[in-house]
């Protein structure tokens, strides 16, 4: 029987969670910001480990001070992935507070942590030092760019093998 | 006027572009006895093609020659053609008669239809709701209300099955493509995701029993089998009979209306957030400006306040002028580098050549950059090792000014942080398609911390006092815009290698 794997993508908003999404599983990008709303949910086949899985991807609405993450669209999630804008610093912060509460709501599951829009390097805000010290603390860190793809793969296939092995 | 394939320019570039894209566009142009002077365009789409100049006009287009369609003109719009389709004819008057230009509007007429057909329908629907409102003789229900409101509505039976509330609404069926089971038995076959997480929940809530009479799950969208993404909210409620519903609504106007007004925030948010870390480099910027300036200045006061002394001797006083030259020329320098950074993003865009017999000689401006600085080289009694590999005239892409001062600020740079006796070694190298010129110092190179950033504005200041930081940063912007680079590496064993390589001129 196919595994079935709910992921929830978890950020600020315009961190761009909907953007990876749509470049894992339709590979396309655009560069127009559309908000959230709630959430959509998309599915994708993978291989991992030699079995066949189903990841189950929650992209769930930015949080920011007019939107709170309801708990209910995390309860359940067998990984997340924790996006943030490398472009707005403060974005990282929100990311990593919303891996505590996601922590308390579903437990230690999977998690990656995903610096966005890596290919605007002349405007990354993120100090590589202070991402050695979360790499330290054993968190899985991943540069990804829904613009280019890169890392985008490597990203999903990451936390597929974390929930694999979990 | 002559009838041709083209359009006549009687008519305006708009319409002319729109009916002439994919319009089927044709004309005619008809004079006041009635007969046909000249008409061209897609004929035979308009069922036209037999038309000749010298016919009457009539035989043609019997419905819209003969109207009087004054000094304005007019339109007939969706005529049907005997083949089915329709066409829009628009009437331009002129001294002579009248122009007539015939557009293909079959695809608009059959959308209203269409729409017409709808509109009926809906009209039979509510007259047949009114009617079954009228006959029921007991008083709706809060779910046959909601149902009636346009949400899918179902009743949780003893067993854990789900059945239809009232009349379903039309938009279910499309979910019930995407969610075979809902209307039936939820719990019986695979559902949407979300759904499916949901109604874990909502039996959790039913079988609770006390606190709260609903559990709302939130938006959700789905895509629906036309790919079209639509929202939906579902609701769980405890009836006073303590009996369970499941609600689920198509979200409507008020969904979009939040959206768009969340979107209005958080974009004006960005721009918000995006406008203050501008203003910041701005006052970052204007920092070291007048830091920059501030340091030659006190220099240049100090100069003339020693002049006034009256005891200075003539090679004192001389000595004095010269040092105050000095600074104020060094300020004068600051502010060009200033201006070329700013004017930098239009500079790049400027005119270059890439042309041979055009484009700069590379060693040449390469001599004239270090000629520019070897007197101020001599005076920190620096060795100059100058070597040009390129065997010829080499031209290269670029601006022989810029490229100029593009190799004159490599050269301060390592003026500036050599140490006394040391060698600056400038460079020309051929490499194939592109040409390299490589600045070497001996001083202690970049702090590795710096090195990543090097290029970047403010940089530069971070690393050296008095130097707003923006030289590196006109190098690589004007290099790039030629189509080379830029880059740093550290010099064994101490010093810095910096480096701009540019293609050929052919």
């Amino acid at each position: 029987m196919t595994a079935r794997y709910k992921v929830c993508m978890l950020g600020a908003f315009a961190v761009g969670k909907t953007s990876l999404v749509r470049r894992y599983v339709h590979s396309i990008f655009s560069d127009k910001y559309l908000t959230t709303v709630g959430v959509k949910v998309e599915k994708r086949d993978v291989t991992v480990g030699g079995d066949t899985a189903s990841l189950v991807l929650w992209d769930i609405q930015g949080e920011d001070d007019l939107v709170s993450i309801r708990e209910s669209y995390i309860r359940g999630a067998h990984g997340v992935l924790l996006v943030a804008d490398g472009t707005r610093k403060e974005t990282l912060d929100k990311a990593l507070e919303l891996h505590e509460r996601t922590r308390k709501l579903v437990g230690p599951v999977p998690a990656v942590i995903l610096l966005n829009k890596s290919d605007l390097t002349a405007e990354w805000e993120l100090d590589d030092d202070h991402i050695a010290s979360l790499e330290s603390e054993g968190r899985a860190i991943l540069r990804t760019s829904a613009q280019t793809g890169a890392g985008v793969g490597e990203a999903f296939d990451a936390i597929a093998r974390g929930m694999h092995e979990a | 006027m002559s009838a041709g394939d083209t359009l006549p320019t009687i008519f305006s570039d708009r319409l002319a572009r729109q009916a002439a894209a994919e319009l089927h566009a044709a004309w005619m142009l008809v004079g006041k006895d009635g007969r046909i002077v000249n008409a061209g365009g897609d004929l035979e789409h308009h069922e036209i093609e037999d038309a000749r100049p010298g016919d009457d006009a009539a035989d043609a287009l019997p419905l819209v020659v003969g109207l009087d369609f004054g000094a304005t003109g007019g339109e007939l719009p969706s005529m049907k053609r005997g083949g089915g389709g329709f066409s829009d004819v628009k009437v331009f008057p002129v001294t002579d008669g009248a122009w007539l230009l015939l557009l293909d509007s079959s695809e608009r007429s059959k959308q209203l239809r269409g729409m017409q057909q709808r509109a009926h329908d809906l009209e039979l629907e509510m007259r047949r709701r009114g009617r079954d409102a009228q006959e029921a003789t007991a008083a709706p229900t809060l779910t046959q209300v909601v149902a009636d409101l346009g949400a899918a509505v179902y009743s949780l039976q003893p067993d854990g099955r789900f059945e239809t509330v009232g009349q379903a609404p039309v938009w279910l069926d499309d979910l019930r493509r995407r969610a075979p089971a809902l209307g039936v038995t939820p719990d019986a076959a695979e559902l949407t995701p979300f759904l499916e997480g949901f109604l874990d929940e909502a039996r959790e809530f039913w079988a609770d029993g006390g606190g709260a009479d609903r559990l709302r799950s939130g938006p959700w969208i789905e895509t629906l089998p036309d790919g079209v993404e639509a929202p939906f909210e579902a609701t769980a409620l405890r009836l006073d009979d303590g009996s369970a519903r499941l609600v689920v609504q198509l979200l409507g106007a008020s969904f979009e209306q939040n959206r768009d007004l969340l979107q209005a925030a958080r974009s004006t948010r960005l721009q918000f957030d995006a406008l203050l870390k501008e203003i910041d480099k701005k006052e970052l910027l204007l920092y070291a400006i007048v830091h920059d300036l501030n340091g030659p200045l006190s220099s240049i006061v100090a100069s003339l306040s020693l002049l006034k002394d009256s005891q200075l001797d003539r090679d004192q006083a001389k000595d004095l002028i010269e040092r105050g030259a000095r600074q104020a020329n060094k300020q004068l320098d600051m502010i060009k580098q200033i201006l070329e950074v700013f004017s930098s993003d239009i500079a790049s865009m400027e005119a270059f050549e890439s042309e041979a017999d055009k484009a700069p000689e590379a060693a040449a401006c390469l001599r004239a950059a270090v000629e520019t600085y070897r007197p101020a080289l001599q005076d920190r009694g620096l060795v100059l090792d100058l070597s040009i590999e390129t065997g010829g005239t080499a031209p290269v892409v670029g601006s022989p000014d810029r490229l100029e001062r593009v190799l004159g600020n490599l050269l301060s740079n390592a003026l500036r942080h050599s140490p006394a006796g040391g060698t600056v070694s400038v460079s020309l190298h051929d490499e194939g398609e592109t040409l390299r010129f490589v600045v070497e110092d001996e001083g202690p190179g970049v702090p590795p911390a710096l090195v990543d950033d090097l290029f970047d504005r403010f940089i530069q200041g971070r690393r050296s006092k008095g130097l707003a930081g923006l030289g590196l940063d006109f190098c690589r912007t004007t290099v790039k815009a030629w189509g080379g680079e830029v880059g740093y590496e550290p010099r064994e064993p101490s010093g810095s290698r910096f480096w701009v390589r540019l293609p050929k001129a052919r």
